[in-house]
């Protein structure tokens, strides 16, 4: 019997399903591409796990790395770069973005997440995990596999460049 | 936009971004069942290992101070009630993984029973028995793919399964507080479709005497909806949902209903005419009496699937189920607490983060 534990799996699939879902979902901008990729993390995981010559010493940054890289693939695998993926959605936000017509909407922090998709994905990464997921620099210096001042160097131009692009948009909207 | 306002903004982003719960309940599904597979046919797990799954499901919990700070109380008093009854980090992950058969599974029973007799509030038991059916369905994953299931185990798991959600389901039915009582049948009604997406999958990988059992459980979940739904429906009689969630019931119990076939007499006619009955009050707005035809016509169709239920076994056909004392599986328990030879560790690292 291999006895590997499933209920103990379960537990961590409900304790990180969502925080995956979401990271990805900020990097994909899609509900169904997210969905997928963060089913294959979870599954990826397990055959990692089910593999015992492997070990994982701390589960959170191994997570987050997987989900980075399955972008990363799915991407690479779509011949497609996101940033070209990021451009054409671009393309199209005056026509979807209809800010004065919706007033349900809110179109802040509509603008918000479609800067996310401007900015570099090293920056994207930091302010998700930053001031999404609300860790620690230390906690994200372990994530990203680098030291706590460059994380905070990078975190503070992040923002910064993230700020830029929410202006960027914002001019945008006020356009149409 | 200052910086304190672009960080309360992305702040705000966090709950716009949920995972839809259908897709949470299926994936989990799929990943306990793709488990509870790898678990019946690959050698057994290193406690090593097995203790690292537990510390991953630790820095979870204590993942932040405020959650930390939240459920200290209860979790380690069990912590340190498991490691006192343990001996051992190691021992409480073998703990946490043991299934019905081991004997340690007696612990994990027990520890459970601690936490359940330990929680303070009726949000605290129900969340825990909400939990603990989890559990009993992931073993019955184990176990049912394990040279085909130990059916009347399974069985007996199953049940146990059943009545820990029926006990969290009379939590929120006993409340008088109309909104505690919706607030607690929710932390029920979230779960389900989870039970149900793996109470499916156990029933098509298991043999026809378990599929039958574990129909049965479906059936039961089924109910419990109806149950959970009154008791919100009842706390929140706006609520649109409520009336979407009605009928996609009338909706399930008429393709149960036929299911059945049409030479089912004057039971089947009489469900027939609740649900039409339901659907009427639903859109008339009259929710409760709507739910109630919907639980009439539930039972009558429970009455006609009889003559299936009727080819399990009589009773004393099934052997006792053997508790873990009496099971005696050589060496099994040992090799659950033993740490096993570390295999060479792979060359290339699986994961890397590019930037």
């Amino acid at each position: 019997m291999y006895d590997g534990d499933p209920s103990a799996f379960a537990e961590l699939y409900d304790a990180y399903a969502p925080k995956i879902y979401r990271f990805i979902y900020f990097k994909v901008g899609t509900q169904a591409e997210a969905e997928d990729l963060a089913s294959e993390v979870f599954l990826k995981t397990w055959e990692y796990v089910k593999r015992r010559e492997r070990r994982i010493k701390n589960f959170r940054p191994f997570v987050y790395r997987l989900a980075h890289n399955a972008v990363i693939d799915h991407y690479r695998s779509r011949s497609q770069q996101p940033q070209t993926q990021i451009d054409e959605q671009l393309a199209t936000f005056p026509a979807e973005i209809d800010l004065a017509a919706d007033a349900v909407r809110s179109s802040d922090l509509e603008i918000v997440r479609r800067a996310l998709l401007l900015i570099k994905e090293e920056y994207r990464d930091i302010i998700l995990l930053r001031y999404i997921e609300e860790y620690s620099l230390a906690e994200i210096a372990e994530m990203l596999d680098k030291s706590n001042g460059a994380i905070r160097v990078t975190a503070h131009r992040a923002v910064e460049a993230l700020k830029e692009a929410v202006t960027t948009l914002e001019a945008r909207s006020t356009k149409v | 936009m200052t910086t304190a306002q672009l960080q309360k903004q992305l702040r705000h982003l966090k709950p716009s971004v949920a995972p839809r719960a259908e897709w949470l309940a299926a994936s989990r599904a799929t990943l306990i069942a793709r488990v509870a597979s790898d678990a019946a046919t690959a050698p057994k797990l290193s406690t090593a290992n097995r203790f690292r799954m537990f510390t991953w499901g630790a820095e979870a919990l204590f993942g932040s101070a405020g959650s930390f700070v939240m459920r200290s109380g209860v979790a380690l008093a069990t912590l340190a009630l498991a490691v006192g009854l343990g001996g051992g980090s190691y021992v409480l992950a073998a703990v946490n993984g043991s299934v019905p058969g081991e004997a340690l599974y007696k612990v994990k029973v027990a520890i459970e029973d601690v936490r359940l007799s330990a929680a303070r509030t009726p949000q605290q038991r129900v969340a825990l028995q909400v939990d603990y059916a989890s559990r009993r369905l992931a073993e019955v994953s184990v176990l049912s793919n394990q040279n085909g299931g130990n059916v009347p185990q399974v069985a007996e798991l199953v049940g146990r399964f059943e009545s820990t959600v029926a006990r969290a389901a009379n939590e929120s039915d006993s409340s008088e507080n109309n909104d505690e009582a919706a607030s607690l049948a929710r932390l029920v009604d979230d779960r389900l479709g989870e039970y149900v997406h793996t109470l499916e999958s156990t029933q098509q990988s298991g043999n026809k005497e378990l599929a039958l059992r574990v129909g049965k459980a479906i059936a039961a979940v089924n109910r419990t909806e109806t149950k959970t739904l009154e008791v919100i429906a009842k706390a929140n009689p706006e609520d649109p949902t409520v009336a979407t969630r009605i009928d996609a019931k009338i909706k399930s119990t008429e393709i149960a209903l036929s299911h059945l076939g049409g030479a089912k007499g004057g039971s089947a006619d009489k469900a027939k005419e609740n649900l039409a009955a339901a659907k009427a009050r639903t859109a008339a707005g009259d929710y409760a009496t709507a739910i109630t035809l919907i639980r009439e016509a539930e039972d009558l169709v429970l009455e006609l699937n009889i003559p299936v239920v009727e080819e399990e076994p009589a009773d004393d056909t099934i052997e006792p189920v053997p508790t873990p004392e009496e099971t005696d599986v050589p060496g099994k328990v040992e090799g659950a607490i033993d740490i096993q030879p570390t295999e060479p560790e792979v060359q290339d690292a699986p994961v890397s983060l590019s930037n």
